[in-house]
C-alpha cells in the first residue's frame, strides 16, 4: 500500500518503492481526498461556519471533517495500516489555509498529535454525543492530556461517559479530572487489563470532575 | 598577670568527632568500621619496609572480662618502627619537640592531638593526628593505654590517654623499660603477654558493644576487607582479627578474578607532574557486585578512602556489575593527600587536582563501557515537531559552545572526550545491547544490515514475574514496518535468555529515507510484590527502550550538544539535565515535565526554552572547565577561572549575565 503526500511542495509516493497497483490506489486516495475535503469546506462555508478564517462552532467544523476522512479511510481500508500515519500527515496537504491553523508539516508528523486523526476519532461519536461532552477545546484537551487516551478506545469510551455525565462546566474545570485520568494510565498498558482491572485502576477518578 | 591556656571540653570534641564519622559512615557499625580504619593506617603508616610492607602485621584480639578486670580491645602492629623519637619527660618538653616540625618524632606526635607531621600526604594514610581519637571514643570509659617497643633504641614504653571527669583531655608521661612495664602490670595485671619485639600495641578499656560485636561475630573482617584489600593483595599483608586471618577479598579489581570483562588504564597524566597510577574496572556478567564494593575505590597509599558510585561519576553503567579502583602516582597521592577528608572518606572534589582526577574516572568508565559494549543509549521520544524544536535549539547552542573552544574535550590540554552514557540500572529492563548498524554512524543505506534488532528482558529479583515484551520498527513519521509488530508472554527471568525482535534487517528500496525507530517495551502481566520489596501491578511499562538509525541519510550533525527528550514522568526533579553523550553532552529535557509539556505543541517556544536553558548549562560548563585549568590564557579563561572560591550568588550572577548577553545577540 502507499501513500501520496507532499514533502516540500514535491508529490511523492511514501513508502518510496511501490509497484503499478499501488500508486494506482494511492493516486485513488488522493483524488478522493482532493475531492471529498474541498466539497466539505465549499459546505462548511456557505453555511457559515467558518467566517474570516475563524470557526463559528469549531466542534461541528472538525467533527464533520473527521467524518469526512474516516469514511475515506474505512473505504480503502487505511486504518490499522503501516499507511495510517501517512494518511493523516498527507491530509493537511488537502486542506485550504482558512481551515488549518499556523500547522506546518513538522508540527503534525506525531500520530498521537495529529489534529486530524484526534477529529477522526472524535467523529467516531454521535454529534449528539460530541456536543454534550463539550467544546472543541474541551474535546481537545481530551486528546492533548495523554496520548494514550487516542490509542486505547476503552479509556476514551469511559472519559467520554464520565464528561457526558458532567457536561456543562468549561474544559478548564474539567483539567483536574483528564490530569488524574493521565496519571493513573502515564506507565500503564491499558491495552492488557481485564474489564475488571479497567474499571479498578479509575476507581475515585470521577469524583474530580465537577 | 599571664593569659590563661584556653580550657577546652576533650569529651564534647571527642563527640563531635565521632558524630562526623557516625555521619559519614551512616550504618549501625560505624564505630567498629572507624576503629578499624584508623587502627589499621596508624600501624600500616609505621611500617619499616616502605615500599612492600615485608613482615607487616596487625593483630586484633578481644579479651572479654575476667576476675574482676574489664574486658579489652588490643591491636598490635608487628614489622613497624615502634614510637621512635625523643622521648619526653615534661609536657615542656614534649611541645619543643613537636615545634620542630619533624616526622621521625613519632612519640610526641602520638602522645598530641592535631599534631601530626607524618610527611603531609606523602605515603602515609594519616596525617591530621585525630586518629587516636577513636581510640578514646571505641572506649566507654574514654580512655586508651599503648605500649611500644622501639626499633631505633630498643626501649620499651607504656603510657595512658584519657579524659578527665572535668572534661580534660589528659596524656600520662610516657614511662619506659621496668618503669613502663610495672605502671603496666598495675593497670593490665597478667591479661596480656607484654609486647618484646617493635611495634606498638593500642589496648582499649570496656570497648563499646558494637565493636565487640563485630570482632566476635566476624563482621570486622568484611570491613577490613573493604577497606584494606589492596595491601592485603598485593603484599600479601596480614590482619587477624581474634586469631583468624582475614583473607583477602575476592572482589579485588587489581587482579583477575575470573570476571567477564577486567582492564587496567593508566597510567593516565593530569599534566603538571600529576598522574593516576591506574585505574582497574570489572564488568561481571552473572554475578552481583556487593554494596560494599560498588562504585570505583579511590586509593590513596594502600587504603580505601572512598568509594565513589556510578551515578556521581555520571554513569549509567550498573552499580552492581561494574566496579573498580583508581590509584596515585606519589606527586598526585600528596595533593590527594591535602584535599583528604579529616575523617578519611571523602576528598574535596571541587578542588585542582581531584577535580581533574575525577573527570578522567568519568572519562575512563565511559571508554570502558564503550570498548566492551556495556553502555545502553537513552534516544530521544519526541515527536517529528519536537525534533524540529531540538535541531533548531541544538544548532543555536553549538555555535556558541564553538565559539567559546567548548567541544566535549574540555577546554586546555587537560580536559578528556565525554562519552556515552547508559541507562540507570534497574532490576527489570530490556537489555538492547546486541544493536548494531554497519558503523558508528547509524546511517544505512539500502544493502545495508540492522542487526540485534530485539530486546532481552531481565529481571534481576529473585521472584520470577509474569510479563509481555512488545516491539516494533517505524519511521520516525509514524509508519511501521510490516512484520516488526511483535509480541510475546513469558516469565522471567527466563534461562535461555530470550531475544524478542525482528532479528536482523537489510535495507530495501521499501525502506523511506529517514529516521527509524526501533522501540521495545516490556509489560507486567500480573500484580506482584517482588522480594517482597518492589511492588508491579499488572500493566504496568516496566521499560522502554528506543534504538534509531537513518536510512540513506546522514543522522544529525555533531557539535557539543545533542538535545534529547526523553519521558521521564516519576521524575520531578528532572526538568533539563545533561550528561555525557556520543560526541559531546546531551542536553535532556523531561517530556512529562509540566513546565514542557505546554509546549510540546509550539516548536518555536519550545526551541526558545531549550536554548534558553542550554545557554546557562554552556557556562556553567565553561567556568567548571576554566577553574580547572592549572593555567587560563584567555581572558574569558581567566575570568571564569577567577570565580573559584567566591560564592554561589557571584558565580550563578556571572553565568545569568552571560546568558542574556548570548540571548540578546540571538
Amino acid at each position: 500500500m502507499a501513500i501520496v503526500i507532499r514533502i516540500e511542495g514535491e508529490r511523492t509516493y511514501q513508502p518510496g518503492s511501490t509497484g503499478q497497483e499501488e500508486r494506482q490506489r494511492a493516486d485513488e486516495i488522493d483524488y478522493r481526498l482532493s475531492e471529498d475535503i474541498a466539497k466539505l469546506e465549499t459546505d462548511l462555508r456557505e453555511r457559515g461556519m467558518v467566517m474570516a478564517g475563524k470557526k463559528v462552532d469549531a466542534a461541528q467544523v472538525w467533527y464533520e471533517f473527521g467524518a469526512v476522512l474516516n469514511s475515506i479511510g474505512d473505504d480503502f481500508d487505511i486504518f490499522g495500516t503501516p499507511d495510517e500515519a501517512t494518511f493523516w500527515l498527507a491530509v493537511h496537504d488537502y486542506v485550504s489555509d482558512d481551515f488549518q491553523e499556523e500547522w506546518t508539516l513538522t508540527k503534525i508528523g506525531d500520530p498521537h498529535r495529529n489534529h486530524f486523526r484526534i477529529c477522526g476519532r472524535m467523529a467516531r461519536y454521535p454529534l449528539e454525543t460530541v456536543k454534550q461532552v463539550g467544546t472543541w477545546a474541551l474535546w481537545r484537551d481530551i486528546f492533548r492530556y495523554n496520548r494514550k487516551l487516542v490509542e486505547d478506545k476503552r479509556v476514551l469510551d469511559w472519559v467520554i461517559d464520565v464528561l457526558k455525565r458532567h457536561a456543562g462546566p468549561g474544559h478548564k474545570a474539567m483539567r483536574p479530572f483528564l490530569e488524574e485520568v493521565r496519571r493513573r494510565i502515564q506507565n500503564k498498558e491499558t491495552d492488557v487489563l481485564t474489564q475488571a482491572e479497567f474499571e479498578r485502576l479509575f476507581e475515585g477518578a470521577e469524583s474530580l470532575a465537577p | 598577670m599571664n593569659d590563661w591556656i584556653q580550657p577546652r571540653n576533650s569529651r564534647r570534641d571527642l563527640k563531635a568527632f565521632q558524630d562526623a564519622y557516625e555521619t559519614r559512615i551512616s550504618h549501625d557499625h560505624w564505630r567498629a568500621e572507624a576503629l578499624q580504619k584508623d587502627g589499621i593506617q596508624n600501624a600500616w603508616d609505621a611500617r619499616t619496609d616502605r615500599k612492600h610492607g615485608k613482615g607487616w602485621k596487625c593483630d586484633i584480639q578481644y579479651l572479654s572480662r575476667q576476675d574482676g578486670s574489664p574486658d579489652f580491645l588490643v591491636i598490635t602492629d608487628s614489622g613497624t618502627t615502634g614510637l621512635i623519637g625523643q622521648i619526653p619527660t615534661s609536657e615542656k618538653e614534649l611541645i619543643e619537640i613537636l615545634q620542630r616540625d619533624d616526622p621521625k618524632e613519632k612519640i610526641a606526635y602520638f602522645l598530641s592531638l592535631d599534631w601530626s607531621k607524618k610527611d603531609e600526604g606523602g605515603d602515609n594514610v594519616g596525617s591530621r593526628g585525630r586518629g587516636k581519637l577513636m581510640y578514646l571514643g571505641s572506649s566507654k570509659d574514654d580512655k586508651f593505654y599503648f605500649e611500644s617497643v622501639r626499633s631505633s633504641d630498643g626501649k620499651y614504653l607504656f603510657s595512658s590517654n584519657y579524659i578527665t571527669k572535668g572534661h580534660e583531655g589528659k596524656v600520662s608521661p610516657p614511662a619506659i623499660d621496668e618503669a613502663g612495664r610495672a605502671i603496666r602490670r598495675s593497670a593490665l595485671g597478667n591479661r596480656l603477654p607484654e609486647l618484646t619485639e617493635p611495634g606498638t600495641r593500642i589496648i582499649i578499656p570496656s570497648p563499646h558493644p558494637e565493636i565487640v560485636g563485630a570482632v566476635e561475630s566476624g563482621e570486622f573482617i568484611p570491613q577490613i576487607q573493604k577497606t584494606w584489600w589492596e595491601i592485603m593483595k598485593k603484599f600479601g599483608t596480614s590482619v587477624v582479627v581474634n586469631g583468624i586471618a582475614a583473607p583477602p577479598s575476592d572482589w579485588v579489581p587489581v587482579e583477575s578474578s575470573g570476571f567477564k570483562v577486567r582492564k587496567d588504564y593508566g597510567p593516565i597524566d593530569l599534566g603538571e607532574g600529576l598522574k593516576i597510577k591506574r585505574m582497574s574496572l570489572c564488568y561481571t556478567e552473572d554475578k552481583f557486585v556487593p554494596g560494599d564494593y560498588q562504585g570505583v575505590a579511590v586509593q590513596r597509599n594502600g587504603m580505601t578512602v572512598e568509594r565513589k558510585p556510578m551515578s556521581s561519576l555520571k554513569s549509567e553503567l550498573p552499580e552492581d556489575k561494574v566496579y573498580g579502583s583508581v590509584e596515585f602516582e606519589r606527586d598526585l597521592s600528596e595533593a590527594m593527600g591535602k584535599l583528604e577528608g579529616p575523617e578519611h572518606y571523602d576528598f574535596k572534589w571541587n578542588k585542582y587536582p581531584a577535580n581533574q582526577v575525577l573527570r578522567q574516572m568519568k572519562a575512563t568508565l565511559d571508554l570502558f563501557a564503550k570498548e566492551h559494549n556495556l553502555q545502553e543509549d537513552e534516544r530521544a521520544k519526541s515527536s517529528v515537531e519536537q525534533r524540529a524544536a531540538e535541531v533548531s535549539a541544538q544548532r543555536k547552542l553549538n555555535k556558541l559552545a564553538k565559539k567559546l573552544g567548548l567541544t566535549g574535550r574540555g577546554l586546555g590540554p587537560h580536559g578528556a572526550k565525554e562519552k556515552h552514557r547508559r541507562k540507570p540500572d534497574e532490576k527489570l529492563r530490556l537489555s538492547l545491547t546486541e544493536f548494531a548498524t554497519p558503523d558508528d554512524t547509524r546511517r544505512v543505506d539500502v544493502g545495508g544490515e540492522v542487526t540485534g534488532l530485539c530486546a532481552v528482558p531481565i529481571n534481576q529479583f529473585r521472584d520470577a514475574l509474569q510479563v509481555e515484551v512488545r516491539t516494533s520498527l517505524y519511521h520516525h513519521i509514524g509508519r511501521n514496518v510490516p512484520g516488526a509488530d511483535i509480541r510475546k508472554q513469558l516469565s522471567i527471568p527466563d534461562s535461555s535468555s530470550p531475544r524478542i525482535g525482528i532479528g536482523s534487517i537489510t535495507v530495501d528500496n521499501t525502506y523511506a529515507t529517514g529516521q527509524y525507530h526501533f522501540r521495545a517495551r516490556m509489560i507486567a502481566m500480573e500484580d506482584k510484590i517482588l522480594d517482597g520489596d518492589r511492588t508491579v501491578s499488572k500493566g504496568d511499562i516496566l521499560d522502554q527502550e528506543d534504538r534509531t538509525f537513518w536510512v540513506a541519510q546522514d543522522p544529525p550533525e555533531p557539535g557539543l550538544f545533542n538535545i534529547i527528550g526523553i519521558p521521564r514522568p516519576d521524575r520531578h526533579d528532572q526538568y533539563i539535565w545533561y550528561g555525557p553523550g556520543d560526541r559531546g553532552m546531551n542536553l535532556y529535557y523531561n517530556l512529562d515535565h509540566p513546565g514542557f509539556e505546554a509546549l510540546l505543541d509550539d516548536t518555536e517556544k519550545l526551541e526558545e526554552v531549550l536554548v534558553r536553558e542550554g545557554i546557562v548549562f554552556l557556562w556553567t560548563m565553561y567556568a567548571s572547565q576554566a577553574q580547572a585549568l592549572p593555567n587560563p590564557q584567555t581572558d574569558l579563561e581567566k575570568e571564569a577561572a577567577a570565580l573559584e572560591g567566591q560564592t554561589f550568588e557571584e558565580q550563578l550572577d556571572w553565568v545569568l549575565q552571560k546568558r542574556s548577553e548570548n540571548l540578546w545577540e540571538l
